[in-house]
């Protein structure tokens, strides 16, 4: 409201002061009282340019006699042109009219083509509201104000980059990882989140700084599985796919039942539905805890899958995660019939995964009929 | 709510300038003064809505609405506070809001301080400053709107183009856009008397505080950007003759013609036809300028707006602007009749000659800058016309013109004596002869030529402050000093620019004596400077509010103790991952000396570029001098007469006189 009366102001104060001249028609100045005035004026400076005796009384003369010239020409001129003075009032009339009604009426109209009425100031003071991302924002500007004092505190960049990862400025964060390394030296764990980071960063490439950070990483300790992992996703990026699925059966093999080894099946899935890998070593459930599953009662049955999507989703929010999984948490909702609960998935997924993954989800949307929950 | 309060405030401006731009102009065609006055008045409501506009746009840059797609782009939450305030008009959009902005101030001036000019004339100027704005704020509403939105919007900012983080640019674009925009106005008024068909002294004297005011931030727009490239770019150059450079040098050179001819024109009638064509010559330069950096057809770091569909529009309005300007001067050419005659020794014929350089000059320069387009347009192949072309073309047509500077400035008007001039200057000449050879046995071994340009911007120099004392001093010591007082403010003006020239010139001469090292060094290394040596103390990374950075630390010596530690500096903006070098710099008097730092490498060696740079800073200061100069002629609001020299002693040589 407060908008339209601003615009209905602007609008009738634009249009008085342009329409002032019309109520009370001004003097203004002939072409020929300005050409007297000039003259006269020229005259007088030459008069003070010789009491000065910057030129000579001769000089003045011929000067002066230049000038009358000029004017009589002008005089000429100005009686050839009458001024016209009648049908004053009624062009003031259709000049204003013209104006009141066209002043608004094209505004408003234009307006309402390019501007977005409807959508309030968002001052970035404004939005930070407890436990929102705003106020990470400010908590992450306190650190960031003290990093740039201390740009050698290690523990400040351990703190601050999760916080990227979680906002989602993966460049940051690899910042973030890359001097907790330079300070306090290296440990897989500190190579590895920084090539989580520079792959996260790169929309999923694992490059050549990334790989190199793994491989720092598992020369250091040959079973970090996360290190190897991305690893065999880099051979994967590398073309080497039979490779890539050596190294993930290995890696599956190698590591006990539990999110890591679901993460790897996972992958391992992706090549199976494309045939290229074997498929999974026992027929049915593919593991314990998938044959623990399909040994229930069909009630906890239900109730026990409920408890492994919520899971996923609980995982994939904090820590993020990939297109395919986040596909699958929505698809999971449908399937379970939570439409509200697959609409906040696609919603998180848009905000997690950014612009790359916009068109997937689209089409994921558009094949299961769903509208992203309004974040 | 502010934000789109400023929209709509855009929107509103825009309309109203239609109305400023038909109902004035139907006002002076009728001579009717009501619908004329209408014009000044629509022209401070434009000012102000823009002003609103701006302002609005300034609101959500300071407080970081991301709502706001403009500032999501261009900028975050952790930059400095003036550069967010910078950083509205940092960015394409934002510019352009600036250019408006700055027309509509324009615009407003004229209908303030030009309240007693003949009706139709400002009836008629402030029409077509009203249809430029229009163009423009259409251009903007269109396809530059600053005020789309976002929804929902993100909690930051993609930060500004690192280069462009730097006070410099705080003051650089509004002062270029002033002389770029100012040149509308003398446009405007060449338009308007067109239209209007009367061209004459009165004419020129409405028109001399506009071109002035317009030429005065040209040059300091133009300087400061060469300073700012000197400091920021770390290539230690101060002219590049990049394509953005060469488009504000067109407009600088046939402007610079005009406010020469502009001077014959109110003095003595003369050059009318040229005057005119002179001033839509240049906003036509000054729009083609717009177009080059807008349209992203060049591709450097200024031209930070890559979009055809917007290069377009600006074309078409160049094009309407031009081609219209250019049917009406044909239109109208018959009837302008010419003004007084001169001989070729005259002051009319110096300025004649200037604005024949000028113009020679400011055409050596469109070539140079529009042929590689035209080619890589016609034949794909892509060149670059750099340094030596330029050098080859501008410079040995400047050279003449700077040695003709102390000779006009003194040849009397409608018939001058060179040889009695050149009697006058003597004292001035042995003067700078003298300096010269001094200056030579100082630097002592050199390149010939440099030291001649030397000696030529020390006769600019030493030759047009003397006819200060030559003036004064005319008719004896006694009354010397009420002649002072009385010398019009202009005259001094004059001198002090040409003075400016001279300065410029001996600071672009001595760059071919700086000491240059360019080598990669490890702490406690030493590289030698001419006297000046420069020790490596350390490397070592230091973090900004929104850059990390390496920091190299310096220490000077000239031959006996240490004189400064410089600490130059290569960031990365964490924001867009670009690096940026920060330049150290010790001045000595008017030299400096100057590093950049290049790559790092192992963590102790370092690549750098180090140069000594004697009187370097003369280069900026002298058009400080011809800007300042600029203003002291301004303040001047006396008219100016050119008396004519009477012919008394050589019949001979006589033209008629009207």
């Amino acid at each position: 409201m407060t908008l339209w009366f601003g615009i209905v102001i602007l609008t009738f104060g634009a249009a008085v002061l342009a329409l002032r001249p019309l109520l009370r028609p001004p003097k203004g100045k002939t072409s020929l009282d300005h050409a007297i005035q000039f003259y006269e004026a020229r005259r007088l400076e030459l008069d003070r340019q010789v009491t000065a005796g910057l030129i000579s009384e001769n000089e003045r003369t011929a000067s002066e006699a230049e000038q009358a010239r000029r004017l009589l020409a002008i005089g000429r001129q100005n009686e050839v042109e009458q001024e016209r003075k009648t049908g004053s009032a009624r062009r003031s009339k259709i000049a204003a009219l013209l104006l009141l009604i066209g002043l608004p009426v094209l505004s408003i109209a234009l307006y309402l083509r390019t501007g977005t009425p409807d959508m309030p100031d968002q001052p970035i003071a404004g939005r930070m509201t407890p436990g929102s991302d705003a106020q990470m924002q400010q908590a992450l500007q306190r650190i960031e104000l003290h990093l740039a004092s201390k740009p050698d505190d290690a523990r400040g960049f351990e703190v601050i980059a999760p916080a990227y990862m979680r906002l989602g400025r993966y460049q940051d964060a690899a910042f973030a990882f890359r001097r907790v390394i330079a300070i306090s030296g290296e440990t897989p764990d500190r190579l590895a989140n920084l090539g989580e980071a520079l792959i996260a960063s790169q929309n999923g490439i694992v490059n050549a700084e990334a790989k190199q950070a793994f491989e720092k990483a598992v020369a250091l300790d040959p079973d970090f599985a996360k290190a190897l992992f991305y690893l065999a996703i880099a051979t994967e990026q590398d073309g080497d796919v039979p490779g890539a699925i050596r190294k993930l059966m290995e890696l599956s093999a190698s590591l006990p039942e539990g999110p890591g080894r679901m993460r790897v099946e996972t992958e391992l899935d992706r090549f199976r539905a494309e045939g290229k890998a074997p498929p999974r070593p026992t027929g049915g459930p593919q593991s314990e805890a998938g044959k623990a599953l399909s040994e229930l009662p069909p009630e906890e049955r239900a109730r026990a899958i409920e408890g492994m999507v919520d899971g996923l989703a609980a995982r994939l929010a904090q820590q993020g995660g990939s297109l395919d999984e986040w596909q699958r948490l929505i698809q999971a909702r449908m399937v379970l019939n939570q439409r509200d609960k697959a609409a906040n998935a696609l919603a998180d997924a848009r905000k997690a995964l950014g612009e790359s993954a916009t068109a997937e989800l689209d089409r994921l949307a558009a094949a299961l009929d769903l509208k992203a929950a309004n974040p | 709510m502010i934000v789109e309060i400023g929209h709509y405030a855009l929107v509103l401006a825009l309309v109203l300038t239609l109305f400023q731009a038909t109902f004035p102009l139907w006002g002076a065609i009728r001579r009717d003064a009501a619908l004329v006055a209408l014009g000044p008045q629509a022209a401070i409501a434009q000012l102000l809505l823009v002003s609103v506009s701006f302002a609005a746009l300034t609101y959500a840059y300071l407080g970081s609405d991301f709502s706001v797609s403009n500032v999501y782009e261009n900028s975050h939450t952790l930059k400095p506070l003036i550069y967010k305030w910078s950083g509205v008009w940092g960015n394409h959009e934002g510019s352009m809001l600036l250019w408006v902005l700055i027309l509509a101030l324009f615009g407003a001036g004229v209908a303030v301080f030009s309240r007693n000019l003949p009706n139709d004339i400002l009836g008629a100027t402030l029409a077509v400053q009203a249809m430029i704005a229009a163009a423009f704020l259409a251009f903007v509403l269109f396809a530059s709107n600053p005020f789309l939105r976002l929804g929902p919007a993100p909690f930051e900012g993609r930060d500004l183009n690192p280069i462009l983080q730097d006070p410099g640019l705080a003051i650089h674009p509004p002062l270029l856009y002033l002389g770029y925009v100012g040149y509308s106005i003398v446009f405007s008024f060449a338009a308007g008397a067109l239209i209007v068909g009367r061209i004459d002294a009165a004419f020129a004297r409405m028109l001399r505080p506009w071109n002035l005011v317009a030429w005065i931030t040209l040059t300091l727009g133009i300087a400061m950007g060469s300073y700012w490239a000197y400091y920021e770019l770390g290539w230690g150059g101060y002219w590049f003759w990049d394509p953005v450079e060469n488009a504000s040098l067109m407009p600088w050179l046939t402007g610079t013609a005009l406010l020469h001819s502009a001077i014959v024109m109110e003095k003595r009638e003369a050059l009318k036809i040229w005057t005119i064509l002179l001033a839509i010559i240049t906003f036509s330069l000054s729009l083609l300028g717009t177009f080059l950096v807008r349209s992203g057809v060049l591709t450097s770091v200024h031209a930070f707006a890559v979009d055809p569909e917007r290069g377009l529009f600006i074309l078409i309005i160049l094009i309407a602007f031009i081609g219209g300007s250019f049917t009406l001067f044909a239109f109208r050419a018959r009837t302008m009749e010419a003004g007084g005659l001169f001989a070729p020794v005259s002051r009319e014929g110096a300025l004649v000659l200037n604005n024949l350089f000028l113009a020679v000059a400011a055409l050596a320069v469109l070539v140079g800058t529009l042929y590689p387009l035209a080619l890589e347009g016609v034949t794909g192949q892509k060149i670059s016309v750099g340094p030596p072309f330029f050098n080859l073309t501008v410079v040995p047509l400047m050279l003449p013109l700077f040695v003709a500077i102390p000779f006009g400035q003194r040849l009397a008007w409608k018939r001058g004596d060179l040889l009695g001039v050149t009697q006058r200057m003597l004292f001035a000449m042995g003067l700078s002869l003298l300096a010269t050879l001094v200056v030579a046995y100082q630097i002592g071994r050199g390149p010939a030529l440099a030291i001649l340009a030397i000696g030529l911007g020390i006769f600019i120099l030493i030759a047009s402050l003397d006819e200060i004392r030559e003036r004064v001093m005319r008719g004896g010591t006694a009354g010397a000093f009420n002649r002072l007082i009385g010398l019009p403010r202009t005259f001094v003006a004059t001198a002090l620019a040409h003075a400016g020239v001279g300065i410029m010139v001996i600071g672009i001469a001595f760059t071919a004596f700086e000491k240059e090292a360019i080598v990669s060094m490890k702490p406690g290394e030493t590289v030698k400077l001419g006297e000046y040596s420069l020790t490596l103390r350390g490397i070592a990374p230091y973090s900004g509010p929104n850059y990390t950075s390496t920091v190299a630390h310096f220490v000077v010596h000239d031959g006996t103790r240490q004189v400064a530690e410089l600490r130059p500096a290569k960031r990365v903006y964490i924001g867009r991952q670009m690096p940026t070098s920060e330049v150290g710099r010790h001045r000595v008097g008017f030299s400096e000396v100057y590093v950049a730092i290049g790559e790092t490498s192992d963590g102790n060696h370092v690549d750098l570029r180090a140069y000594w740079k004697p009187f370097v800073t003369l280069i900026w200061l002298g058009p400080a001098l011809m800007a300042l100069a600029g203003l002291l002629s301004l303040s001047d609001r006396r008219l100016r007469v050119g008396a004519p020299r009477v012919a008394t002693r050589r019949p001979g040589r006589l033209e008629p006189a009207e």
